[in-house]
């Protein structure tokens, strides 16, 4: 639109300033045309004595003929008429006034009713008997030819000029249309995916889109699975919390039923079940990687929180990580693995526990281990299944495990139980390093 | 020992309090972090549960504000966030433990002791003074290994004492640490119950565990005070 505004505007500059040049033009060309006249007028002029002597009858025809358009003067210093063509029998020369010699004018005299003239003066001196005779030629002309070339001049530019706009804006808008085309479909694509009729954007976009297109798709598809995943979250939290109600609704209408025992037992699960939940909603799902968060700092911040917390059992921890160590990922899902490995090895260890952390460029590798009595090998595939339970009697232990579970999972990573040099158990967790 | 408890949920509030005045604790309460940083900055505690989620001023700021006042009591949060990064932000800001809600009330009980005992320096919940010992947990003093029948009030002075050793403890100090601030003080009190303390610790005026030392206050006697 704005284009088509700006293309007419230039048209009609354009237009102005051709037509104005073309009008100067012709105007210039009528004004050396009747100059022209006049030299021929003086030509044909003969000064006898006190006398000017023209003849009756000029060369060029029009001269003579009444009321053809073209008419000459003669004027003396005074501004008294001294001939005037055949032609000039109506019309006088109205405007005209007496010039010195050599100096010319050029006009318009709009003075006679239906006709607008051209008129041309030229000053001249005649010399005779060693008298000079000053005398002002006159030569007027219709400009009827003139406005007719003009006007066809002007139909001939705008008719051109108009064709040109046409053409140009037709152009413009078939290159818009077919460039913005994708667009276009882009955003009814869009909208079907927004309707639910379409799940992701079809492929076939110009490359200079597809980026776009592509980082779109990435971004409704991870939108979409979080949906799925908040959906098949809150089911299974639902169903799961239904069968420790079943069970306390049945104790409750059994009068022989120990009451307070089941509620405890089934208040635990229940718990067990909305702290799991919980965690597994708040681990971002949107693992992009991009972001980098150092690994000896935050290890340092879980070291000294468990520090106070087990103060009593004075838990010695070694920290072996370099300064420039980072984890590509959430600073919370870093925390969140750290803080409960961390403090596993704290708790079920006797007193040491080490964090180390290596990175070779190619793959992360964090590993946390203890010199508690470790993990049986038949247990530790076990633990490494999400929502496995070691010790029923920890309320919470399971939780935690399956926590480090789905995150590892979702940065692709794997975890892996081994036995510690320290001679308890020993965690470790390896990433692939993503380049950007 | 008094115990300062900031937590705007009335009834876990309410179920704190009479949780902690059953184990003999002297509990003052606040609903939210104006509230409590106030009583936490004039009153003198032992100890401080402090929710995370509070009205008006933040449970992480009102531990930073009074750890910056100078409060060194140790301080347990209650969180009902269960991620490491709110744990560790709340043990960064001054605190010393951390339950997640819900909890068993037992295992709330158990980490208010364990605080109180790490904050007198005790290793463990039993100490001996000689021929006395101290058992924090089982809220006994025992002479010769002989358990002392004591009142609740008499065990609050005896406990204070000995979890204060090589300190001269003045009768507003013990007053303030085992009454809640709503209890019209009267000195004499603690006087009686030194009194009693004195009879049933010592009846042979042997042992003389604890001194009065006039116009300052009472102590442990030095010669058992080690050990």
């Amino acid at each position: 639109m704005m284009a088509s505004i700006l293309m007419l505007v230039f048209f009609t500059i354009t237009a102005t300033i051709l037509d104005s040049a073309f009008t100067n033009g012709a105007k210039a060309a009528e004004e050396e045309k009747l100059q022209l006249q006049i030299l021929s007028l003086i030509s044909s002029a003969e000064q006898q004595g006190k006398q000017l002597i023209i003849p009756t009858y000029q060369h060029d025809s029009r001269f003579n003929e009444a009321s053809s358009g073209l008419y000459g003067y003669v004027l003396n210093r005074s501004g008294q008429e001294l001939w005037r063509s055949r032609s000039a029998i109506l019309i006088s020369p109205v405007t005209a006034r007496p010039q010195h010699a050599g100096k010319t004018t050029f006009g318009i005299d709009n003075s006679h009713s239906g006709i607008e003239l051209f008129v041309a003066t030229y000053g001249t001196v005649e010399e005779s008997q060693g008298r000079d005779y000053n005398y002002t030629f006159v030569v007027m002309q219709d400009n009827i030819a003139y406005k007719a070339t003009l006007s066809s001049y002007r139909s001939n530019l705008w008719l051109w000029l108009a064709g040109i706009a046409v053409l140009l804006l037709g152009t413009q808008h078939f290159l818009l249309s077919r460039g913005l085309q994708p667009l276009y479909n882009l955003a009814l694509e869009l909208k079907d995916i927004e309707n639910g009729k379409s799940e992701a954007l079809s492929g076939n976009y110009p490359k200079e889109l597809s980026r776009l297109t592509g980082n779109l798709n990435r971004l409704v598809d991870s939108e979409r699975k979080q949906r799925e995943r908040y959906h098949q979250r809150l089911g299974d939290l639902a169903h799961s919390l239904k069968t420790p109600l079943a069970v306390i609704s049945n104790a409750v209408n059994d009068p022989d039923h120990e009451l307070i025992d089941t509620v405890k037992t089934q208040y635990q699960r229940m718990n067990q079940i909305v702290r799991y939940q919980l965690q597994r909603a708040v681990v971002s799902q949107q693992v992009t990687g991009i972001t980098k968060v150092n690994i000896l700092e935050h290890t340092l911040q879980i070291k000294s929180a468990l520090d106070k917390v087990y103060k009593d059992k004075s838990v010695l921890c070694e920290v072996r990580i370099k300064k420039n160590c980072y984890f590509q990922g959430d600073q919370s899902d870093l925390l969140e693995m750290l803080g409960n490995l961390m403090d596993n090895a704290y708790k079920y260890g006797a007193g040491e526990v080490q964090v180390s952390a290596k990175d070779d460029g190619k793959t992360l590798t964090i590993s946390i281990e203890d010199n508690g009595v470790g993990i049986e090998e038949s247990q530790r595939e076990k633990i490494t299944q999400r929502g496995a339970r070691l010790d029923t009697q920890e309320l919470g232990q399971g939780i935690g495990m399956a926590v480090i579970v789905d995150i590892i999972k979702s940065y692709q990573g794997s975890i892996e139980i081994s036995d510690s040099p320290l001679l308890g158990a020993k965690f470790t967790l390896t990433f692939i390093k993503q380049h950007y | 020992m008094r115990i300062l408890v900031i937590e705007d949920e009335p009834v876990l509030l309410d179920q704190l309090n009479s949780s902690l005045l059953k184990q003999g604790y002297a509990v003052d309460c606040a609903r939210d972090g104006e509230e409590g940083l106030y009583q936490g900055t004039e009153y003198p505690y032992d100890l401080a549960i402090v929710d995370l989620g509070l009205p008006k001023i933040d449970g992480i700021e009102v531990i930073k504000q009074l750890r910056a006042k100078g409060k060194n009591f140790p301080i347990l949060i209650l969180t009902a966030r269960d991620q490491w990064q709110e744990k560790v932000l709340g043990l960064d800001s001054g605190a010393d433990d951390y339950l997640t809600k819900p909890f068993e009330m037992d295992e709330l009980l158990a980490r208010v002791k364990a605080l109180l005992r790490r904050s007198v320096g005790m290793a463990s919940a039993k100490q001996t003074f000689g021929p006395l010992s101290l058992d924090l947990n089982a809220q006994s003093v025992s002479l010769n290994d002989d358990e002392v029948e004591l009142t609740a009030y008499e065990y609050k002075v005896i406990e204070y004492l000995l979890t204060h050793p090589h300190q001269v403890i003045s009768k507003t100090v013990l007053t303030e640490h085992i009454y809640d601030q709503d209890y019209d003080r009267d000195s004499n009190v603690i006087e009686v119950f030194v009194r009693r303390l004195r009879l049933k610790l010592d009846p042979d005026g042997t042992l003389l565990p604890i001194e009065t030392l006039r116009g300052r206050g009472y102590r442990i006697n030095p010669a058992i005070a080690n050990g």
